[in-house]
C-alpha cells in the first residue's frame, strides 16, 4: 500500500510539476514573511529582518533542490537533464563524437552480424512443431573415430520397425531435377524428395494448401508442394497455384500447397533451395541391402521418452542389425542427439570463433573508448573540479560521466543498427547456405539485443573513466599551474595500460585473421596442375525420353563439340566428368600398386592442351586413337609414379579391375580436386561412343570467357531446344564455389581483424594526441630552451611504443593459447605459424607508430611562443 | 545526491522526521512555526532551518504522514499549515516507541560500570 502511495504521488509529482513547483514557490516566500513579522515583533527593523530571514534560509535555489531530490521521480529528471547535458558536450566537440560513435558502432555492429547469423542456430527455437522432441541420428565408426552423414538403409529399417522409443524416422533424399519448357525455352526445375512421413514428424504446415503427407506418394498426378521462394519468383505469389497440374517432360505434377517460408530441411540445408518437394518412399528392394544408405534421419521420441534412453533402445537394435550382416562395419554405433544441439555442433568451431572475434572487436572498441573518454577527461578535470567545489558529490559527477557513456553507446549502437538494416540483404546473400537458419532480416530480437550490448558495453567502458574523474581533486583541478603538469601520472599509466590491453586484443584478432587470410591465399596458390582457369566448362543433362541410348546422347555431345570447334579462334575438348570442383568420378581404377582411388576419366583428343595439363612424357592421344577407342592410356605422374617406380612409365601397361590392359603412351601432371583439395591420381583413356554418356565440353579462346560460355550455350540450344542448358561456368568460378565456406570466413575475419586495427590505432592516436597538447606548455619550453626538435618527436614517439610493445608479448603468448582453436579452419599452416605471426607484429607495429605520428611531428612543431602564451 | 545542508547532521539520522510528526501532533502548524517550535523545545538544542525543513515535509507528504492546507496566519500572511494523518500519528506512535526503547538501552550501556556486571 505504501509503495502503491509513493509511486502515486511521484507520478502526480511528475504530472504536476509546474503546479508542485509553485506551491513550493508560495511556501517559501510565506515561510520568509512569517519569518521576517516573527523577528519584526520581536524588535529587528524590518530591513533587518529579511536579510537575516534570508540568510539563515540559504540559498532558495538550492532549498528547492533538496526538496526535489527527496523523492525518486527527481532522478529520472535529472538522469534526462543528464542527457541532455551529454549530447551538448558531445555536440560541442564534434570530432570526439564522431570518432568515438563510429568506432564503437564498428564493435557493436560486427557483434549485431553475428548475433543474426547465430541466433537462427543457438537460440532460436527451429521452425518446427515441439522442436525439442525431435532428434538427429548420426553414424560413427568407434574404431576410426569418424562422423558420417549417411548411414546404413539395415539401421535405418531396423530403426523404423523396431525402435519403441520414437514417434517416427523420417529423412531425405538426394536433390533432383524435372525439364520445364517454359516460354523462353527449357529450364531445370530441381526437386527435393523426402520420407512420406517428413513433414509430419517434423510438424511443418503450408503456407497455403496442405502439406504432403503419408499416402501422397501415390498419388497420380503426382503430388508436390512449391517452396516459398519458387513460389515468389516462378508463380509471383499467385494463390491459385493450389490445385494446378504442372506439365513437365516426363511427368505431371499436382501442387497441393506452398511450404512455409523458413522451412527447411534441418540437415541437407540445400534441399530447401529447390523449387518442388515431393514425398516418395524409400526404395522398398534396398530395405535389406547392407550397401544401400539414407541420409542421416530426424527422429521424433515419444512424449516422456529421454535422450539416453532412446539412445540404449538404439545401441540395441544397431548390435541387432550388425549381427544379422557381419558383411557391415561392426564398429559402427549411432547417435542419438537433440536436433538443434547436433546442428550447432557441425558449426560449432566456427560460430564459436566468430562469436569470439566479434566479442573481441568489442572489447577493443570498449577499452578505445575507455581511453578516449579518460584522455578527454583530464581535459575536463576543471569542469568536473569547478562542478565538486559547488557541491557537487562524487557519485553525482560519476553518474553524469556514465550517463555521458551510456548515451554515446546508445548513439553508436543506433549507427550501427542503421547500417545493419541498410546492408542486411547484401551480406546475407554471401553467407553460404547452411546458415540458412539466419532470420529474414533484421528483426526485434536483433534490435534488443543492441539496445543490451550498447548500454552494458557503455557501461562497461565508462564506469573506469567515470570512477577515475570523480576522485579528481577539485583543488588541484582548479590551480591554474594545473595545465603545466600534463595529466597526472595515474591517468597516463591507466591509458597506457588501456591501450596495451586494446593491442593485445588486436594482435590475437589479427593472428587469426592472418592465419585464416594464410590458408586461404595457400588453397589459392596451390598447384593444381590445370593452367588454364578461363576454360568454360559446359555441360547439361539429355532426357532418357529423348536420348534413349548412350549412342544418341554420344553423337549429339559430338555435335555440339565439333561446332564449338568451328567457332573462330576456339580450342574445344571433351571429359565424361569434370576433373575440379566435383565428386570423385564414376570408375576407379583398382590393382595392386595403384595408389588409392584412382579415377578412370574419358577425353577426347586436346584435352590436356584445352585445360593447361602438361604431358611431362610421351604424348596425347591422337585424334585417331580416340576415334578407334584404342587400348591406350594416359597416366598422371603419381599414377607413373606408384606403378613404376625410376622408370620410364611409356610403352608399360596398365592392368586394372574390370579395365582391359592400356599401353601408357603420355605421362601428366597431377590435377587436384581443387583448391586445397588432394591430388587425384588419374588414369586418362579415349572417351567412346557407346561406352560413356555425358561429356563435359572445355572451350577456351575467342573474345573471353564470358562470350565464350553464351556462344557455346547457343550451339547446344540451337541443336535441340528441348536440352536444359545451364550456363557454362568457367573453371575458376568453379574453384571459387569450391571455397565458398572458407572466403566467408576468412573474409569475415578479415573485417573483424581490420575494425580491430582501426579501433587500436584510433586508441593509439587518441592517446598520444592528448598526451602531446596538455604537455604544450612544457613541449614548448623545452623547445625554447634550444631542445632539438627530432628529439622531441622520439620522445613522444618512445612514450606510444611502451603499451604497444607490451601489447605484443601479451598478444603473442594469448595468440600461442588461443589459435589452437583455428586448426580445423587453416591450411598448410600451423596455429603459431612464424611467418604469419612476424607479419602480424609488422603490421601492429607500423599502425601504432603511424598512429603515434601524428602527435609526434605536432609535438615537434610547437611553437614555444604560442605555447607560452597559451598560459 | 547533494550533500544535506549541515544542521541536520546534527539531528540523528531520521530524527528529524520524528520531530517534525511530534510538533505537528501538538497542533497543526506552519513550517516556520515548526522550526521555531523544535528549537524552542529543545531550548535552542537543535536549530532546524528551511534547508533541511523542507524536504523533510515534502516527504512525510508525499508518504502520507502530514497532510497540508493553505491557511491565513495570524498576520494575515498565506501560509501551508501542516497536521498529522492517522497514518502520521500511527508512526509517531510506533517512532516514539522505538525511540524509548533504544535510548533506554543506550542509556543503561552508557551508565554500565563494571560493578553491576
Amino acid at each position: 500500500m505504501r509503495i502503491l502511495r509513493r509511486i502515486a504521488g511521484a507520478v502526480t509529482a511528475i504530472v504536476h510539476r509546474r503546479s508542485a513547483e509553485a506551491d513550493l514557490d508560495e511556501e517559501i516566500r510565506g515561510y520568509l514573511d512569517v519569518a521576517v513579522d516573527d523577528k519584526v515583533a520581536a524588535g529587528v527593523p524590518r530591513e533587518e529582518a529579511i536579510r537575516a530571514a534570508r540568510a539563515e534560509l540559504g540559498s532558495q535555489a538550492a532549498v528547492k533542490d533538496w526538496v526535489r531530490d527527496a523523492g525518486w521521480e527527481s532522478r529520472v529528471e535529472s538522469v534526462w537533464q543528464d542527457v541532455r547535458y551529454a549530447l551538448r558536450t558531445l555536440r560541442r566537440s564534434p570530432g570526439f563524437a564522431t570518432v568515438a560513435i563510429l568506432t564503437f558502432a564498428l564493435g557493436i555492429g560486427t557483434n549485431i552480424a553475428i548475433f543474426t547469423l547465430s541466433d537462427g542456430m543457438l537460440f532460436r527455437p527451429l521452425p518446427y512443431r515441439e522442436p525439442d522432441r525431435l532428434v538427429l541420428i548420426q553414424e560413427y565408426s568407434i574404431a576410426k573415430g569418424e562422423a558420417y552423414s549417411r548411414l546404413g538403409r539395415i539401421d535405418f529399417e531396423q530403426l523404423r520397425a523396431h525402435h519403441r522409443g520414437f514417434e517416427g524416422v523420417a529423412t531425405v533424399s538426394a536433390a533432383t531435377s524435372l525439364t520445364w519448357i517454359g516460354r523462353d525455352g527449357a529450364e531445370s526445375i530441381r526437386t527435393s524428395y523426402g520420407t512420406p512421413n517428413l513433414l509430419e514428424l517434423l510438424g511443418v504446415g503450408a503456407h497455403i494448401g496442405r502439406p504432403l503427407r503419408p499416402g501422397d506418394e501415390l498419388m497420380e498426378p503426382r503430388a508436390a508442394m512449391v517452396t516459398f521462394d519458387a513460389w515468389q519468383r516462378r508463380f509471383g505469389g499467385d494463390p491459385a497455384i493450389v490445385g494446378r497440374t504442372l506439365a513437365f517432360e516426363h511427368a505431371r505434377v499436382q501442387i497441393v500447397g506452398v511450404l512455409p517460408r523458413r522451412f527447411i530441411y534441418p540437415v541437407q540445408a540445400s534441399l530447401g533451395d529447390g523449387d518442388l518437394f515431393f514425398v516418395s518412399a524409400l526404395d522398398p528392394k534396398e530395405a535389406a541391402d547392407p550397401r544401400a544408405g539414407v541420409w542421416m534421419p530426424v527422429a521424433r521420441l515419444k512424449p516422456g521418452v529421454s535422450i539416453a534412453e532412446a539412445q540404449t533402445e538404439t545401441d540395441l537394435l544397431v548390435r541387432r542389425a550388425a549381427q544379422a550382416f557381419p558383411a557391415t562395419a561392426q564398429d559402427r554405433a549411432l547417435r542419438v542427439a537433440n536436433l538443434q544441439f547436433a546442428l550447432f555442433e557441425l558449426s560449432r568451431s566456427l560460430l564459436w570463433l566468430l562469436m569470439s572475434a566479434a566479442g573481441s572487436v568489442l572489447l577493443i572498441a570498449c577499452v578505445n573508448l575507455a581511453n578516449l573518454l579518460l584522455a578527454r577527461g583530464t581535459a575536463r578535470e576543471r569542469e568536473i573540479g569547478i562542478r565538486t567545489a559547488i557541491g557537487a558529490s562524487r557519485a553525482r559527477v560519476a553518474r553524469q560521466l556514465l550517463v555521458e557513456s551510456v548515451v554515446l553507446g546508445l548513439l553508436a549502437g543506433g549507427v550501427a543498427l542503421l547500417v545493419t538494416v541498410l546492408t542486411f540483404d547484401a551480406v546475407a546473400a554471401q553467407i553460404p547456405s547452411r546458415f540458412r537458419l539466419v532470420p529474414h532480416g533484421v528483426d526485434t530480437r536483433a534490435a534488443a539485443f543492441t539496445l543490451l550490448l550498447s548500454v552494458a558495453a557503455s557501461i562497461l567502458f565508462g564506469v573506469l573513466p567515470a570512477w577515475r574523474l570523480a576522485r579528481s581533486d577539485a583543488s588541484a583541478a582548479m590551480r591554474e599551474t594545473r595545465r603545466i603538469a600534463g595529466p597526472r601520472l595515474p591517468l597516463m599509466k591507466t591509458g597506457t595500460v588501456l591501450v596495451a590491453a586494446q593491442v593485445t586484443l588486436c594482435f590475437i584478432l589479427l593472428a587469426g585473421m592472418a592465419l585464416t587470410a594464410n590458408s586461404l591465399i595457400r588453397r589459392r596458390t596451390i598447384d593444381l596442375g590445370i593452367e588454364h582457369k578461363d576454360v568454360a566448362v559446359l555441360r547439361y543433362a539429355l532426357g532418357t525420353a529423348a536420348y534413349r541410348s548412350r549412342e544418341e546422347a554420344f553423337d549429339f555431345d559430338q555435335r555440339v563439340l565439333d561446332e564449338i570447334r568451328q567457332l573462330p579462334g576456339v580450342k574445344a575438348a571433351a571429359i565424361d566428368f569434370p576433373q575440379i570442383g566435383s565428386y570423385a568420378p564414376w570408375m576407379h581404377a583398382v590393382a595392386d600398386g595403384m595408389p588409392q582411388q584412382t579415377g578412370v576419366w574419358a577425353v577426347t583428343a586436346g584435352y590436356f592442351d584445352v585445360a593447361g595439363i602438361r604431358v611431362l612424357e610421351g604424348r596425347d592421344f591422337s585424334e585417331s586413337e580416340v576415334r578407334a577407342d584404342a587400348p591406350v592410356a594416359v597416366v598422371s605422374e603419381t599414377v607413373a609414379r606408384a606403378l613404376w617406380p625410376g622408370q620410364p612409365a611409356v610403352g608399360k601397361t596398365v592392368v586394372a579391375h574390370k579395365l582391359p590392359p592400356l599401353v601408357v603412351i603420355g605421362v601428366t601432371r597431377d590435377v587436384r580436386s581443387g583448391y586445397g583439395g588432394r591430388i587425384r591420381p588419374a588414369v586418362y583413356r579415349p572417351i567412346a561412343r557407346g561406352r560413356n554418356r555425358g561429356m563435359s565440353i572445355m572451350a577456351r579462346g575467342g573474345a573471353g570467357p564470358d562470350a565464350l560460355a553464351v556462344a557455346m550455350r547457343t550451339v547446344a540450344q540451337r541443336l535441340d531446344p528441348r536440352v536444359v542448358v545451364p550456363k557454362p561456368l568457367t573453371v575458376a568460378e568453379t574453384l571459387n564455389r569450391g571455397i565458398a565456406d572458407s572466403q566467408f570466413q576468412t573474409s569475415l575475419f578479415a573485417l573483424f581483424g581490420l575494425v580491430g586495427l582501426l579501433v587500436s590505432a584510433v586508441g593509439i592516436y587518441g592517446v598520444m594526441a592528448h598526451w602531446v597538447s596538455s604537455r604544450v606548455h612544457e613541449l614548448g619550453v623545452r623547445l625554447a630552451l634550444g631542445a632539438d626538435p627530432a628529439a622531441l618527436r622520439r620522445l613522444v614517439l618512445r612514450q606510444a611504443s611502451v603499451p604497444l610493445l607490451a601489447g605484443l608479448v601479451f598478444g603473442l603468448l594469448g595468440a600461442f593459447v588461443v589459435t589452437k582453436r583455428l586448426q580445423s579452419l587453416l591450411y598448410g599452416v600451423t596455429p603459431n605459424d612464424p611467418v604469419t605471426l612476424a607479419a602480424v607484429v609488422v603490421i601492429l607495429v607500423t599502425v601504432g607508430i603511424a598512429a603515434a605520428y601524428a602527435p609526434a611531428r605536432r609535438a615537434a612543431r610547437v611553437d614555444p611562443i604560442i605555447a607560452l602564451r597559451a598560459e | 545526491m547533494r550533500p544535506l545542508p549541515s544542521e541536520e547532521r546534527g539531528l540523528v539520522q531520521g530524527t528529524l522526521d520524528m520531530l517534525i510528526l511530534k510538533t505537528l501532533a501538538l497542533e497543526p502548524m506552519h513550517g516556520y512555526g515548526i522550526g521555531t517550535r523544535i528549537t524552542q523545545i529543545s531550548r535552542g538544542v537543535f536549530n532546524v532551518n528551511g534547508g533541511s525543513l523542507f524536504p523533510a515535509l515534502r516527504r512525510l507528504e508525499r508518504d502520507g504522514m502530514i497532510e497540508g492546507q493553505w491557511r491565513a496566519t495570524e498576520n494575515n500572511r498565506r501560509a501551508k499549515y501542516y497536521s498529522l494523518t492517522t497514518t502520521g500519528r500511527a508512526m509517531l506512535r510506533r517512532q516514539t516507541k522505538d525511540w524509548e526503547s533504544q535510548t533506554s538501552a543506550i542509556a543503561l550501556i552508557l551508565k554500565a560500570s563494571l560493578g553491576e556486571l
